[in-house]
């Protein structure tokens, strides 16, 4: 995967991915946890990257919950943690995903916990309870699922409004001004319109 | 204002909070429930000691002494002591104006240790960069990137990316370097000094429920590792009757209580290790690390191995009757020398010292998998070396009899 990055202008820090030097806002949001921690507590079951923890604290610290994230090895720990606090959503890449399913099920804590998956590019969505989202690199939502698109367990997105989306045939091209542009990402996908309850007119679908 | 009237003053606060009866319950049946409080130093060193057991009594939400939206964090311990997880909250910490963000990257390190490494490794200012054990050859590419000039990390991780400091032409520009996590053997300090001529080396001394609370600014090699407390806690050497030990020389339990802001204060808080006064020219307290408090635990890199999982599996191993020594030594390592878990057997056995030693490394996992983006690194285990009774230079060592061998 090749970028062609321009360093933005505030804060940032770098993030080595894949082979490239990535220099990161620091100010990125990530809106789906934001609006999960405004209904309740989010706990972050992720790899301890920088990217991650910092982009998790600001978008649960901008609605005034705090930040709570564990390390997937300490994920049985994370989950003892739910006896002392009320957890609502949790967040983790989907590779770990069902362990974490199946723990909160022997807890009785499935039916409570909205679970937010993370996937890569392409990566096809799990089977199950959850609400999918495609990041570019970690903690960069690019396509997300409202709890809609999520309820019908198919590989079908919203894409994110914070980039340009160009289809050509199959091929989608992901551009962030000032950034990126024209990022091609792997894999062949359809762009549909939709008049999703959510309000969300475009969906994307890997194909 | 002296320190132990500001401890006083936080004994005060904590006791009349409406947020949380946590301190009411604990000093409950004592003149401190009633609100008399200490007015003098002697009388200070009779408030009652808080350990974690006392806190992991009571939930998280019992022990919040401010509105949970002033909460920025809630970190746990990591449960490698065998007490269990104690959830800590964290107020926000805001970084200094003018403070260049971290350096990122596939690097194991909370943010919080970044916000307290800026703000107290001596140097405002820094372009921070953790090391990475997994991947060196990034950490001095983001290193050199970004301009970095101060290396934070456990020692055995800065000596496992020095060669390639070293190779990108980074490793003479770190000016400041601050070693979290691991106790630092003199061969380490002498390799450090090697790699990175430039660093001025820092030890930190805390833990997740406390923070950062001394500094150990390394001196000349071979000179002793004193820890300075930081000025936002009082610490105390206490015996076991909770006594504060005042004499240079003298031995005691390393007790906290916390000055500044926080969503949790503590009060005479215990923290399991056992340290050294030393003297200083300035009254303000110092102290050499000596040992935890719990003997029944060897503290390695990487984790907490127990005395009787020890016993487990080398009764599993073994099968027949031996005692044996669990120390923390240098042993070879890539990158240098490393402290690691040594079993000494005592006495005769008929097995094969060697394939004892790779049947108990199988045995003994300390850290489960550990996830990266570039791909998921199996279990962690306790590098072990089996030796005979003779020849041996620990640096803290348990003594253990097995128990019932014929489990």
């Amino acid at each position: 995967m090749q970028f062609a990055w321009d360093a933005p202008t505030g804060p940032h820090d770098l993030v080595y991915h894949q082979g490239a030097l990535l220099p990161l806002s620091i100010d990125e949001p990530w809106e789906t946890v934001t609006k999960a921690a405004a209904q309740g507590t989010v706990l972050g079951i992720l790899p301890p990257l920088p990217q991650y923890v910092m982009r998790l604290l600001r978008a649960v610290r901008s609605v005034g919950k705090p930040l709570i994230t564990f390390p997937p090895e300490k994920s049985q720990g994370a989950l003892a943690l739910m006896r002392q606090l009320p957890i609502t959503a949790l967040v983790a890449e989907a590779q770990d995903m069902p362990a974490l399913y199946a723990a909160l099920t022997e807890r009785g804590h499935a039916n409570t916990v909205a679970l937010h998956a993370i996937l890569t590019p392409h990566e096809a969505p799990l089977p199950g309870p959850y609400v999918h989202e495609v990041h570019l690199v970690p903690s960069m939502v690019i396509l997300y699922q409202c709890a809609h698109l999520a309820a019908q367990n198919k590989p079908h997105f919203h894409p994110s409004r914070r980039f340009v989306w160009e289809v050509e045939g199959t091929a989608a091209y992901l551009t962030a001004a000032g950034r990126f542009a024209r990022h091609q990402l792997p894999g062949t996908y359809k762009l549909e319109e939709t008049n999703c309850p959510c309000g969300e007119t475009q969906s994307l679908l890997y194909i | 204002m002296s320190k132990y009237d500001e401890a006083v003053q936080v004994l005060q606060k904590v006791i009349e909070s409406p947020l949380s009866d946590f301190y009411r319950d604990f000093y409950r049946g004592t003149p401190i429930a009633l609100g008399e409080y200490p007015n003098t130093k002697q009388e200070w060193e009779r408030v009652p000691t808080l350990t974690k057991a006392d806190l992991m009594r009571v939930p998280l939400h019992k022990r919040l002494f401010v509105p949970m939206a002033d909460i920025e964090s809630i970190v746990t311990t990591s449960g490698t002591t065998g007490a269990g997880l104690l959830a800590t909250p964290r107020l926000a910490q805001h970084l200094p104006p003018g403070t260049p963000p971290p350096v990122g990257g596939s690097v194991v390190l909370s943010f919080h240790y970044f916000l307290h490494i800026t703000q107290s490794l001596l140097a405002p200012g820094a372009r921070i960069i953790a090391g990475d054990r997994l991947a060196p050859e990034q950490s001095a590419t983001l290193a050199k990137a970004a301009g970095a000039d101060a290396l934070v990390g456990p020692v055995s991780v800065l000596l496992a990316c020095a060669p390639a400091f070293t190779r990108a032409g980074v490793a003479g520009s770190i000016r400041h370097m601050l070693l979290v996590s691991e106790r630092c053997t003199a061969l380490q300090e002498e390799l450090l000094r090697k790699h990175y001529p430039h660093a001025t080396i820092v030890a930190n001394y805390g833990m997740t429920e406390t923070g950062i609370i001394a500094l150990c600014p390394f001196g000349a090699p071979g000179a002793p590792k004193i820890h300075h407390a930081l000025p936002h806690y009082v610490v105390e050497l206490v015996d076991e009757h909770g006594t504060a030990q005042h004499a240079p020389g003298s031995v005691g339990e390393i007790t906290i209580t916390t000055l500044g802001p926080a969503a949790c204060p503590l009060v005479r808080y215990r923290t399991g290790d056992i340290g050294k006064r030393v003297a200083t020219d300035n009254g303000q307290v110092a102290f050499e690390f000596v040992s935890r408090a719990n003997e029944g635990s060897v503290r390695i890199p990487g984790g907490t191995i127990f005395l009787l999982e020890l016993e487990r599996a080398l009764r599993t191993v073994l099968g027949e009757p031996a005692d044996f020594e669990a120390t923390v030594d240098e042993v070879p390592a890539p990158g240098g020398p490393k402290p690691a878990l040594v079993i000494t057997l005592i006495g005769s056995s008929p097995h094969d010292l060697g394939r004892t030693a790779a049947e108990l490394a199988g045995a003994l996992r300390v850290n489960g998998a550990r996830t990266y983006h570039d791909g998921v690194v199996a279990g962690l285990y306790a590098p072990l070396f089996c030796k005979t009774e003779d020849a041996h230079a620990s640096l803290g060592r348990k003594r253990r009899h097995l128990r019932d061998l014929r489990v």
